[in-house]
Order: C-alpha cells, then sequence, then structure tokens
C-alpha cells in the first residue's frame, strides 16, 4: 500500500472541475499557439535551436470566456504579428505581462454561484455565474457588468460581459444566510472526507452548483448518455478479469493461438 | 578508438567511421559574425514528407510536382518489385503484410470508456480511503488489496510477489532451521 498517496488525502475534488475538463490537454495547448513550430536539434550538444509559433515567454493568458469564438483567431494575429516583427526587426520586446493565477486549490467561484458585483454600474446587484477563466482569475457574471459594443458585420448594437477579476474584488459570494457579500474558504467537512466551502462572515456551507459539475461532454456525470456502440457501461470497464501469469506477451499469443516454437536456442549466459 | 587507427579504408564500403562523415558546421560561414550566424546546411527535401506537418502529407494530387522518387507514393510498403526487363510490376506474396488478429466474438469492451465510470470509481475511491484512513499498519491494509482503489499497477515486482515470495520465504526459513538443525548436530556429535 502506497502511503505517499495519502498526504493528498482527502483529495480536493472541487479542484478538477472545469468545463474544459475533457478536452485532450495538448490541444488546449495547441489552441495557445505557444507550440515550436520547428526545432533545429542534433547540435552536439548545444541546446536546440527553436522556431516557435508563439514564444512561451510571449504567450498573453486572455480574459475570454470559452463561447468566444474569437479567442483563437485573435492568437493567430498574434502569432503572425510576432514573425512579422521577427523578420522585420532585430530585436522582439519582451513584455513583462505577470498573471499570478490563483491556485486552483483555492479557487472559490464556479459556473452557477449566486455574486454580488461591487464595481461599475452595476455595483450591489446580484447576478449569476456562467463562464469562470483560470487563467486570468476573472468570471463573467450573466447581464451584469457590461458595455455596449457595435458589432460592425451584423450591424447591431449589444451589450457584452466584461470580465470580473476575483484577485481586485471586483466580484465577491453572496453569503446564503443572509445576501450579503463575503469571502469563502476550503475546510475539511466534520467527517474529515471532503472540503466544504464555507462563508467566513457566518460559517455556513456554501454548496457547490450543479452547473459546476457541467463539461462538454455531460450536464453531470450521472445524465451522461452514453453512446450505444462505442462506449463501455462501467460494470464491464472495471470487472477484474485479469490472472497474473508469468510469460511474455508473445508466448501468450501463441499458446492461445496453438503456435508450438520447436526451434533449436542456442544457449545464452548470465556473467 | 577509431580515430586513432592510421589508415582509414577508402573502399566503395559503408563505413561507420567519423572521419567519413561531414565536419560540424562552421561556426560561421563566408565570414558571417554576430547576428548572421547560420546553422548547418539542410535541405528539407532531404526529409520529406515533413516534420511536425510543416509541410503535411505528399498528396497524389501533387505528384507531378514532387520529386520523381515520390511519384508512386501510396503511403503503404510495397507489396512486390518492378521487373526491371519488362517494367511490369511482380507480387511477392510474402510482402503481403498478414494481420494475425484474434477473434472478437463475444469481446464486450468498447472503443470508448463511458463517463458514467467516474461516478463508479469516486465511490470505490472513497470507500477504500474511509477504510485506510483509520489503518497505520501496512500488514493490515495489505488485507483489502482486493477492494484497492486504484488498483495495484502490474509491475515486474507483482508478478515476483506473487509466484516467488512466498516459495524463497519459505526457503529461507527452511535453510535457517536446516542450520540451526546442523549446529546442533554438529554439537552433539562433539560431545
Amino acid at each position: 500500500m502506497r502511503l505517499t498517496g495519502l498526504l493528498k488525502f482527502p483529495r480536493r475534488k472541487y479542484a478538477e472541475l472545469g468545463h474544459l475538463r475533457h478536452i485532450p490537454h495538448e490541444y488546449i495547448e495547441k489552441l495557445k499557439r505557444a507550440v515550436p513550430k520547428k526545432v533545429y536539434g542534433n547540435r552536439f550538444g548545444a541546446p536546440p535551436l527553436i522556431r516557435w509559433a508563439l514564444p512561451p515567454d510571449d504567450y498573453v493568458p486572455q480574459s475570454k470566456p470559452i463561447y468566444d469564438s474569437n479567442i483563437v483567431n485573435e492568437t493567430i494575429q498574434r502569432e503572425k504579428r510576432y514573425h512579422h516583427t521577427v523578420l522585420n526587426h532585430k530585436f522582439f520586446e519582451k513584455r513583462s505581462h505577470t498573471v499570478n493565477a490563483i491556485p486552483r486549490d483555492n479557487w472559490t467561484f464556479f459556473p452557477g454561484d449566486k455574486v454580488q458585483v461591487m464595481v461599475g454600474k452595476d455595483k450591489g446587484r446580484h447576478g449569476t455565474v456562467h463562464t469562470v477563466v483560470h487563467e486570468t482569475n476573472c468570471v463573467y457574471v450573466e447581464g451584469l457588468h457590461t458595455k455596449l459594443e457595435y458589432e460592425e458585420i451584423l450591424k447591431l448594437h449589444r451589450l457584452k460581459e466584461q470580465p470580473l477579476f476575483v484577485d481586485k474584488n471586483q466580484v465577491q459570494l453572496v453569503d446564503p444566510i443572509d445576501g450579503e457579500p463575503c469571502t469563502a474558504e476550503w475546510i475539511l467537512n466534520s467527517d474529515q472526507t471532503e472540503y466544504v466551502r464555507i462563508s467566513q462572515r457566518s460559517g455556513l456551507e456554501i454548496p457547490i452548483p450543479k452547473s459546476a459539475l457541467r463539461t462538454t461532454e455531460y450536464y453531470t456525470p450521472e445524465t451522461y448518455i452514453e453512446v450505444d456502440d462505442k462506449d463501455t457501461p462501467h460494470n464491464i470497464v472495471l470487472k477484474k478479469t485479469y490472472k497474473p501469469k508469468l510469460c511474455t506477451f508473445e508466448q501468450d499469443i501463441m499458446e492461445e493461438q496453438g503456435i508450438e516454437d520447436d526451434r533449436e536456442h542456442k544457449p545464452t549466459y548470465w556473467y | 578508438m577509431a580515430s586513432l587507427i592510421p589508415v582509414i579504408s577508402k573502399r566503395g564500403v559503408r563505413s561507420l567511421n567519423p572521419a567519413h562523415y561531414r565536419p560540424p558546421w562552421p561556426l560561421v560561414k563566408k565570414n558571417n559574425t554576430g547576428w548572421r550566424k547560420i546553422g548547418p546546411m539542410f535541405y528539407e527535401k532531404w526529409k520529406w514528407p515533413g516534420q511536425n506537418r510543416e509541410f503535411g502529407e505528399l498528396h497524389p494530387s501533387f505528384q507531378n510536382l514532387n520529386p520523381p522518387q515520390l511519384h508512386n507514393y501510396t503511403r503503404v510498403q510495397p507489396t512486390g518489385y518492378v521487373d526491371p526487363s519488362n517494367g511490369n510490376f511482380v507480387t511477392v506474396p510474402e510482402m503481403v503484410p498478414e494481420l494475425v488478429v484474434p477473434d472478437l466474438k463475444g469481446f464486450e469492451l468498447k472503443p470508448y470508456v463511458s463517463y458514467k465510470t467516474d461516478v463508479e470509481i469516486e465511490k470505490r475511491i472513497s470507500q477504500f480511503e474511509t477504510k485506510v484512513k483509520n489503518m497505520k499498519n501496512k500488514k493490515e491494509a495489505e488485507k483489502f488489496t482486493a477492494e484497492k482503489w486504484p488498483p495495484e499497477k502490474v509491475t515486474p515486482k507483482l508478478l515476483f510477489d506473487h509466484f516467488y515470495a512466498s516459495r524463497i520465504k519459505k526457503a529461507v526459513r527452511d535453510r535457517s532451521q536446516e542450520r540451526i538443525n546442523r549446529e546442533i548436530f554438529e554439537h552433539e556429535i562433539k560431545k
């Protein structure tokens, strides 16, 4: 039994929640465009020369929500601008943009949470969070903290929600008992089995809303609709059918297929 | 060391002697110093169809634009050879790949796993954790290896423990007992 795994016991399950949970990490990293385009290796021990699509130093985390279709286009535009400057200028000016993302263990906002906006024209109003962007510590509240923008293509004026930053206290959770703004923290429950979110001013638990469990694949794991021919049901997946056997994969196949190896092997030695 | 050999073979034989290799690139070419250092001479067409998807796969549509060596690129290994006298293609049955695939009749596993398993796994983890919480003894926890979640990794050590460990323990015990018995026997003989 490994006791090292128990050091993280109990697990902070809330830290894994996210809309993009089931999308492969490599794909998300590729969308950021901070990927090597060409690697000149084999330089006799010298570090390889890498031509980046967008150098990781230059990657600027955006406060854009996931549903914003422009986010990938903007990253690609930035990538093109980078290459343009590399060709036309001798030096690339590094920008200093340190965004200290709040670690996921301390993050307390989830989609579906009732919050109060603390800044702007909607100051003091309550709303529901619908998008959370962990990279830049921002949160989008439905219908609040908006800005009137003109869309040229559709020729429409539209109220577009602006990000509210958690680390700057622009938005706060609402205490369930009296509706006042509060700060939350994570503590172990009485059974010592799970972490719960409590408001610091009243000590009451703020339960995690169901919208937080939502991903690109399902609303909740229990209500996930299985694809008939492609999804293995859980009872079959979790069946233990392995019987340990002392033989190589090739030997196992030979036994099963009835292949007999009657070649005479040369003697081997151990020194 | 190969570099100390005075005579390096010049016959038409492929040799791994470093003397035949290209020398390390010059760090400077045509007096280009400073910001204009360039790397070794390397032509991308030496590496085809291209690394890191930079050029994409060669499409038959562009075959006549490609180097002639690639005109018959079919993305698969050839199953024969071209007879030099005729120019005809001769199929060699041994070159045709034979896939040995087990019969999947009654095989229940499908290509993907349903997300509902996460719920089941959570239950099993919490069950195991509540049990293990009160245990400090490693031996006590070993009793629950069947219910352990996540299950133990199948490593060589696991197989060794499963097949050989008990036998070896027994042999060591017997040998130590045997040694004790022998000492007693010798001691008694001396008397």
